[in-house]
């Protein structure tokens, strides 16, 4: 197992808990999404992963090693983070940007190398941006930003790769062709674990899924068996329907609004008509 | 929109370069006491190349025990300066501080001023000055920490609540030091002047400086990623406590340096790093050369100034921030900073 989680736990300082009891594990190749609503401590939760906070409890291993027992350095070299909002001070090249993610391959005093930007270039190639390695970072769009940061993670040549809401400043379009991104650098034998807040992509990109809810572990395993109508209810504490579309073998899940709900009432009041109603 | 390096490798390095050389030797000829270039050529290759001597020895005194020590003085001060204006905005990843706003100009001085009043030695008025540089920006970070996160106005205004703590602290010496012979040297160095300097304040401050610009040299990538932020800093494998920290470090070293040397002198630190940026971009591969060049021609040309403007002696002080503050209100309105 590459990531193993047991009995994960944390808490501030000050003592405001964030997190308890959280066992879980990751799979080279796997991919795992994180879900809870705002602000139950996913982005935490991925900090604590990459070793930025140390666990109050528990233990992270990676490979078997425990990640407390490693530097900044070795965690660097086995993990790749890109954090939720990235504001920049500085109007960077991208290329530069994109070379960043070398650093833990290089010497302390060093500065990169021509391989390191053969190997910057041939990353920005593959995810088809490499005409954007002029421009300043600062000037071009949150979609082509999220995949520079992604390419500045991935010559960091990680086993694993930690991404936090990668997708909520995304379009529509980009967001599935991120995910589509995803699945593949996943084939190619990375673990990646990332939090989102649609239940929609993890149920078309995750292998396995993890749910919190008020710090806790509510659920965790296979997208189809764990995302059932009640668990996301309860998670996001909102009516949902899941469909399955079987031509396609995807499911998707949609809120149901007041509106629809009392229509949906109607027209199963229609139907069976003496089932008692729901308690409101 | 490309840089300027980008566009034109070659000759930015030329520009770069030839620009502090040719102040150089500018400041050689110009003065109370004009000298040609050409006897000014002579006599610097004569220290190294056997030549005849066919100028006065007063001449010569003027180039060498007056004028060298003030020019290497005002390399290094502005050198300095505007390189560790550059680091500290790139490690707190702010490009609205320089070595003044975060006070650190301030407790540096006023360390120069207690030495000053109790008659220091060189050795011991770059500690006192170091120690409390040091002791300044402490207090600004911790200050600018205890809220939260350290947005980039809260670190500026900790800065400034630590910087006129530290001129309070300075006035006081003032109002104790003896009016006829202490205080007068005090005022007039806090307005920002090379004309104290002498070969053996160079002798210290020198080595103590190139160390520092050596070794934040050495650490121009690390400035890169520190740049980034936090989170992302120790998400490629830095240590930011102790890199931060050994960078603050020395770039106090370097500004307790310069106020030694020159009292404080402002906007050095501010102005050249953006001038740099605009110039060759924020990567501290080139910014950081960008900046030594054009902090030592910039120090070196104002000094020049102050030196032949009027019969007496203009304080640099007043003559960088009369330069500096207007071109930094244009750069501002003209909204050509690019942050």
């Amino acid at each position: 197992m590459l990531l193993t989680v047991q009995e994960a736990g944390f808490s501030y300082s000050g003592g405001g808990r964030i997190f308890e009891d959280i066992s879980l594990s990751v799979e080279e190749g796997e991919v795992l999404c994180l879900l809870g609503a705002n602000g139950v401590g996913k982005s935490t939760f991925l900090q604590c992963l990459d070793g930025i906070h140390p666990l109050s409890e528990g233990e992270i291993l990676l490979d078997g090693r425990s990640l407390s027992s490693m530097s900044r350095r070795q965690i660097s070299r086995e993990i790749a983070f890109l954090p939720q909002f990235h504001r920049a001070s500085f109007p960077f090249r991208v290329l530069d940007i994109v070379l960043m993610g070398r650093t833990p391959h290089i010497n302390f005093l060093a500065t990169p190398g021509k391989r390191d930007i053969d190997m910057a270039r041939k990353t920005l190639e593959s995810l088809r941006i490499l005409h954007l390695e002029e421009k300043p970072y600062t000037q071009i769009s949150g979609g082509e930003r999220q995949l520079v940061l992604l390419a500045s993670a991935l010559v960091q040549e990680p086993h694993l790769l930690l991404l936090d809401e990668p997708t909520t400043h995304l379009d529509f379009g980009n967001q599935a062709r991120f995910l589509e991104i995803i699945k593949n650098l996943a084939r190619q034998g990375i673990a990646i674990v990332m939090s989102t807040h649609f239940p929609d992509h993890a149920l078309l990109a995750a292998s396995t899924v993890a749910i919190i809810r008020a710090g806790k572990l509510l659920g965790f395993g296979e997208p189809a068996k764990v995302l059932t109508e009640e668990l996301i209810q309860e998670t996001y504490d909102v009516d949902v329907r899941v469909i399955h579309l079987e031509d396609a073998g995807i499911r998707t899940c949609v809120p149901v609004l007041s509106e629809n709900r009392d229509r949906m009432k109607k027209r199963r009041g229609e139907a069976f008509p003496l089932e008692p109603s729901s308690p409101e | 929109m490309q840089t300027w390096i980008q566009r034109r490798p070659r000759s930015w390095r030329i520009l770069l370069v030839g620009l502090p050389l040719a102040m150089l030797l500018l400041s050689f000829m110009v003065g109370r006491y004009p000298i040609p270039l050409r006897t000014v050529a002579k006599i610097l290759l004569a220290q190294i190349f056997p030549i005849e001597h066919d100028w006065p020895h007063t001449v010569e005194a003027v180039v060498l025990q007056i004028r060298m020590p003030r020019i290497i003085g005002a390399l290094l001060v502005g050198s300095g300066l505007a390189v560790s204006g550059a680091s500290f905005q790139g490690i707190f990843h702010n490009p609205l501080v320089s070595p003044y706003i975060l006070g650190v100009a301030s407790g540096a001085a006023f360390g120069a001023a207690l030495g000053i009043l109790f008659s220091f030695g060189t050795v011991m008025l770059h500690v006192t000055s170091l120690l409390f540089g040091i002791l300044a920006v402490i207090f600004t970070f911790a200050i600018g920490r205890a809220q939260s996160k350290a947005p980039p106005l809260v670190l500026v205004l900790s800065g400034v609540v630590v910087g006129s703590f530290f001129s309070a602290l300075i006035s006081t010496i003032k109002y104790v030091a003896d009016p006829f012979e202490k205080l007068p040297t005090i005022v007039f160095w806090l307005m920002g002047s090379l004309s104290r300097i002498t070969p053996d304040l160079i002798a210290v401050a020198a080595p103590l400086m190139g160390i520092g610009v050596v070794a934040l040299g050495a650490m121009r990538w690390r400035i890169n990623i520190l740049s980034l932020g936090e989170e992302e800093a120790l998400a490629l494998g830095i240590d930011t406590g102790k890199e931060r920290g050994c960078i603050i470090f020395l770039c106090t070293l370097l500004t307790a340096s310069a106020v030694c040397l020159s009292g404080i002198i402002g906007w050095v630190g501010l102005v050249i790093p953006h001038l740099a940026r605009m110039m060759v971009g924020p990567d501290y591969r080139h910014l950081f050369p960008a900046c030594l060049s054009l902090g030592g021609f910039y120090v070196l040309g104002i000094d020049n100034l102050a030196r032949t403007l009027s019969q007496g002696e203009i304080p640099l002080g007043i003559l960088t921030a009369l330069i500096g503050a207007p071109f930094f209100a244009w750069l501002l309105t003209k909204n050509r900073v690019g942050w």
